[in-house]
């Protein structure tokens, strides 16, 4: 049976490295033989790689410089920086990641997204309803109050008169139909900013009090306001209560420009009553008779 | 987790490829002061001798990997990737360098080869550059094959995983390249180049 040799010259090059031709056994020389053309290749290939071998380790080696390294660094550096712009490019291996590492790109596009949105809700929601609290704050006429605590006398409403003119006033208004009543309430004078010669008058009450109104108002009419405003002409001596238009809230609800075109202020409404004109007249004027109520407002003034 | 400054140049070659991978850059700069050098000399070789030609691609090699250190192959030893990555790139320069290899070979034919023919004494210098010559006739793989093996001094083993053949295709190149420039540089006095090679 004939023999099939396999074919490994790496085989030949260990007897090139090892063996002159002349050292080879028998055995060796004919698988030599088989490969090579004769002796003197042998010889010229074996000296080759002697030679090559050691020529290879006598071989200068060249050196890196400085500057490459500091350019390789500075291009992984400049890799591993953190852009914005990968969570745009990033979109698209959300739906395809190939590679766990890959997470935390989608992480920090979805993560900057979501922070984005709440921010925008923020902005949209929130802020608007502390912009209207903050109008409401700053249409508020800084005004002046005079009350007198522990008076069981304090009207209701207070006649408007300049100042000068306040002792003169003889008889503008009626007494307050009942002291205890009017024990909470406030008087608030104000002029108008533009001083165009118009005084307003407002008078607010609180809502405990407007409830217990409500119940002792010999007219007893309903009243769906708690703001009864009186507006005087600026130029008048005396104020003349029949001239006096009072400005209704369902007036001012259905024309608020109106009302503040005309300096009209509304400071509150939280009443459940709505008080007729004739109600708001009789109390105009007994404060207007009541001497306490004129001396605070000549020290106010 | 990172690794204290002794044990990147105590980890394999894999470990610190996950740690670049993960954005480690003292192990990326491991890799590059272990590998740099041998990658230097072995374009220096394959690249028609050019030390700036070499640094380029160097500096062009270990810029692809910072930039993709994903596209390592894990399952594949790092040091064959590397070569087999840096042949590549001398193919590539070979395609776009015939015309500079074309005249560098009409410049290296210029010697004489009157003492070589006579065969008194063998010139180190000289067969270096006869060598080089010669290698540079070869086909690209035949005469990375050959580089790989003696001057890198690299098993068959990964020299064939760094090409993605067999050893015995290895071997096949390694045999031919061998007989060819046996035959080739034969000028030389073999008994004056074996003295050489033992001296």
């Amino acid at each position: 049976m004939e023999r099939h040799e396999r074919y490994d010259p790496e085989d030949i090059e260990h007897l090139l490295s090892e063996r002159s031709f002349d050292a080879l056994l028998e055995e060796e020389r004919a698988y030599v033989m088989r490969h090579l053309g004769g002796r003197e290749e042998y010889e010229n290939m074996r000296a080759l790689l002697l030679h090559v071998r050691h020529d290879e380790q006598q071989r200068e080696e060249i050196e890196g410089d400085e500057q490459t390294r500091d350019r390789v660094m500075g291009a992984f550096r400049a890799q591993q920086r953190p852009t914005w712009r990968i969570w745009l490019n990033s979109l698209a291996s959300v739906f395809a990641i190939d590679e766990h590492r890959s997470y935390w790109k989608p992480a920090l596009a979805f993560g900057s997204l979501a922070a984005l949105i709440g921010l925008g809700v923020y902005l949209a929601v929130v802020l608007p309803g502390k912009g209207e609290l903050e109008l409401a704050e700053v249409r508020q006429v800084p005004q002046k109050t005079v009350t007198e605590p522990g008076s069981s006398k304090e009207p209701a409403l207070t006649p408007v008169t300049p100042p000068s003119d306040v002792a003169a006033q003889p008889e503008t208004a009626a007494a307050p139909p009942n002291a205890a009543e009017a024990a909470d309430r406030s008087v608030a004078i104000e002029h108008s900013s533009d001083n165009t010669g118009e005084v307003d008058a407002v008078v607010r009450n609180n809502e405990a009090s407007l409830e217990e109104e409500s119940q002792e108002d010999v007219v007893g009419a309903p009243v769906t306001g708690a703001v009864a405003t009186v507006t005087v002409p600026a130029h008048a001596e005396t104020v003349d209560l029949d001239d006096v238009r009072v400005v209704e809230v369902r007036e001012l609800v259905t024309n608020q420009s109106m009302s503040n075109a005309s300096g009209v202020q509304i400071t509150k409404t939280k009443a459940r009553t709505e008080r007729s004109k004739g109600t708001v007249r009789q109390r105009s004027r007994n404060m207007a008779n009541d001497p306490e109520v004129r001396g605070l407002l000549a020290q106010g003034w | 987790m990172g690794l204290f400054s002794k044990e990147y140049h105590q980890s394999s070659d894999e470990r610190l490829m996950e740690l670049v991978v993960r954005g480690d850059e003292r192990a990326f700069a491991a890799l590059y002061d272990r590998y740099q050098r041998r990658l230097l000399n072995y374009f220096h070789r394959m690249l028609w001798s050019d030390r700036e030609t070499a640094r380029d691609h160097v500096q062009e090699l270990f810029t692809k990997l910072a930039q993709r250190p994903a596209s390592y192959d894990p399952s594949r030893p790092f040091r064959t990737w590397l070569f087999s990555v840096a042949n590549n790139m001398c193919k590539n320069a070979y395609r776009h360098q015939v015309v500079v290899k074309a005249a560098a070979l009409e410049l290296r034919q210029a010697p004489d080869r009157v003492d070589a023919q006579n065969g008194v004494e063998v010139d180190r210098e000289r067969f270096r550059d006869r060598l080089d010559e010669e290698l540079d006739r070869l086909d690209p793989d035949h005469k990375a094959t050959f580089v790989m093996r003696y001057h890198e001094d690299m098993a068959i083993k990964e020299i064939a995983a760094a090409f993605g053949c067999s050893e015995g295709t290895v071997k096949s190149r390694l045999f031919y390249t061998l007989k060819k420039l046996a035959e080739r540089l034969k000028e030389f006095d073999p008994q004056a180049l074996e003295r050489h090679g033992k001296a």
